[in-house]
């Protein structure tokens, strides 16, 4: 904290100590978690109703050792990977090709439209009838919920590539669509099917928590938050919940770090 | 359907810079899109150097107003698109890219994407692409619109410097009379709806040509003269 209060005072000669963008932030946190912790042990003092920070460090802590969140974070990892992979491999090429030729649009889409609405879980039921209480069946859940947003925005993508890009072109000598799709529609479309794949990641690690909790599983992550609830150990509940949180929020962060970061960079000048 | 223009019967020689000038709405756009094999003529055929066009090939190279450079590529890489579909050797493709960039005098910014340079440098990125790709006819569609006055005067010589350097045929399309007189062989005054040649005007002053010469002036006030009776109010 100290670093960056001295740094700003060097740069603007302002008082010793100034509050920065990141000393805030901490200051913040940490007041939350102490003002939690008091009120859940002085004035709720009831686990079941509102675990304290503590008693989920300490509920949480023998899972750790003993390999069991391990083993829950591996299986989570396993569905989610498998489902998201199958959503990416169906829903980019999908929605490329309805938003590039409007023949495939106006046969696929409505089919599209009926299903898209349908929230993953919904899907449960027949993803246990068709693949049983399989990982499979996790993954479809994922899918069912990750699929649809990169579907969509690579859609959008395909179909907001300038018409100027295309024909200069054209004029420059690209010729045939399969040209025009690799060398201008796709990069064209990128922005786009970065942000369908990081809605479709958050939506599909939501479907992920869902589906297992309903018991497609018997193990992971979501599964033992049902489970933990089931046995009223809430503080184990929470200490899942917020795993649950930081798990996405690290992938967010990662694949904004990349895909921003680096690949996407080109874009700093079209969209401030 | 409208006709967007109707009746041009124009002969464009070799190296030879032609402007089209005219009120807007009066299909010089579309003419120059023609030309490009964009949109074919609905009746009637564009030919060039003797063979009819049936839609865009390497003839024709187009500048337009808003650059259509590709913004996930360097000033290098747009260069190197046309470059990409010849069947040339990597390394021969970066040489001749960087020749073009050289003749637009952009050395030096081969790396920087299209953000991150001016309006004027993106607009000589696009005419660097263009001119890689080593057409017959450069058509330019009011390619210094966007750009302010003083980046226009700077791209103006420099189109005419790399017009003499080359001896392209450029057909330019503009708003501008002063553009107009300033940068070409011939002025193509159109009239519209639908579209059509009103008058052709020669202008034979040689080259670097000066607003302040009277010769330039009356000539300017022919092309003015000229719009006014088609209806364009200004300039």
């Amino acid at each position: 904290m100290a670093q960056f209060a001295v740094r700003r005072r060097a740069a603007t000669g302002t008082p010793a100590f100034a509050l920065t963008g990141p000393t805030i932030s901490a200051v913040s946190f940490c007041l939350f978690l102490v003002i939690w912790q008091l009120v859940a042990q002085f004035v709720v003092r009831a686990t079941f109703k509102l675990p304290a920070p503590l008693e989920i460090i300490t509920g949480m802590w023998p899972l750790a050792r003993s390999g069991e969140l391990e083993t829950d974070f591996l299986t989570s990892a396993g569905h989610y990977l498998s489902g998201m992979f199958l959503a990416v491999v169906i829903g980019v090429p999908l929605g490329a090709l309805t938003g590039w030729f409007r023949v495939l649009d106006r046969a696929l889409t409505p089919i599209i439209e009926l299903f898209r609405p349908i929230p993953p879980i919904a899907w449960i039921p027949f993803a246990i009838v068709w693949l049983h209480l399989t990982d499979a069946a996790a993954a479809a859940i994922i899918f069912a919920g990750a699929v649809f947003p990169i579907m969509v925005n690579t859609y959008t993508g395909f179909r907001s590539v300038s018409k100027t890009l295309v024909e200069a072109a054209r004029l420059l000598g690209c010729r045939s669509q399969t040209q025009l799709l690799l060398k201008v529609a796709i990069p064209a479309a990128m922005p786009y099917i970065a942000s369908g794949l990081r809605v479709g990641m958050a939506v599909g690690w939501v479907s992920l928590v869902a589906a297992e909790m309903f018991g497609v599983s018997t193990t992971g992550l979501g599964f033992k938050i049902w489970n933990y609830y089931n046995v009223h150990a809430m503080e184990l509940v929470l200490g899942y919940m917020l795993l649950v949180g930081l798990i996405s929020l690290g992938v967010d962060s990662a694949f904004r770090a990349v895909v921003d970061g680096r690949l996407l960079r080109w874009r700093a000048g079209l969209v401030n | 359907m409208t006709t967007a223009f109707t009746g041009i019967d124009l002969d464009v020689a070799e190296g030879e810079f032609v402007c089209l000038i005219g009120p807007s709405g009066c299909g010089k756009s579309s003419l120059l899109r023609a030309l490009a094999g964009l949109t074919p003529p609905t009746r009637g055929q564009i030919r060039i150097a003797g063979e009819t066009q049936s839609g865009p090939g390497g003839t024709c190279g187009m500048v337009f107003q808003e650059y259509g450079l590709f913004p996930w590529r360097t000033v290098e890489g747009n260069v190197l698109f046309p470059l990409e579909f010849k069947a040339l050797p990597a390394a021969e493709r970066k040489r001749a890219a960087a020749r073009f960039i050289e003749l637009v005098n952009l050395t030096g910014f081969e790396h920087h994407l299209p953000h991150e340079v001016s309006g004027g440098m993106q607009q000589r990125t696009a005419i660097a692409r263009a001119l890689a790709n080593e057409p017959r006819i450069l058509l330019m569609d009011e390619p210094f619109g966007a750009l302010d006055a003083q980046t226009r005067r700077t791209l103006q010589n420099e189109l005419i410097r790399i017009w003499q350097a080359m001896r392209k045929t450029i057909v330019f399309v503009t708003h501008s009379v002063s553009e107009a007189v300033l940068l070409a062989d011939r002025v193509v005054v159109m009239a519209g709806a639908p579209g059509r040649i009103a008058e052709i005007i020669a202008v034979d002053l040689p080259r670097p040509r000066h607003l302040s010469d009277p010769a330039f002036a009356l000539l300017q006030a022919r092309a003015l003269e000229a719009l006014e009776r088609v209806g364009m109010a200004s300039d």
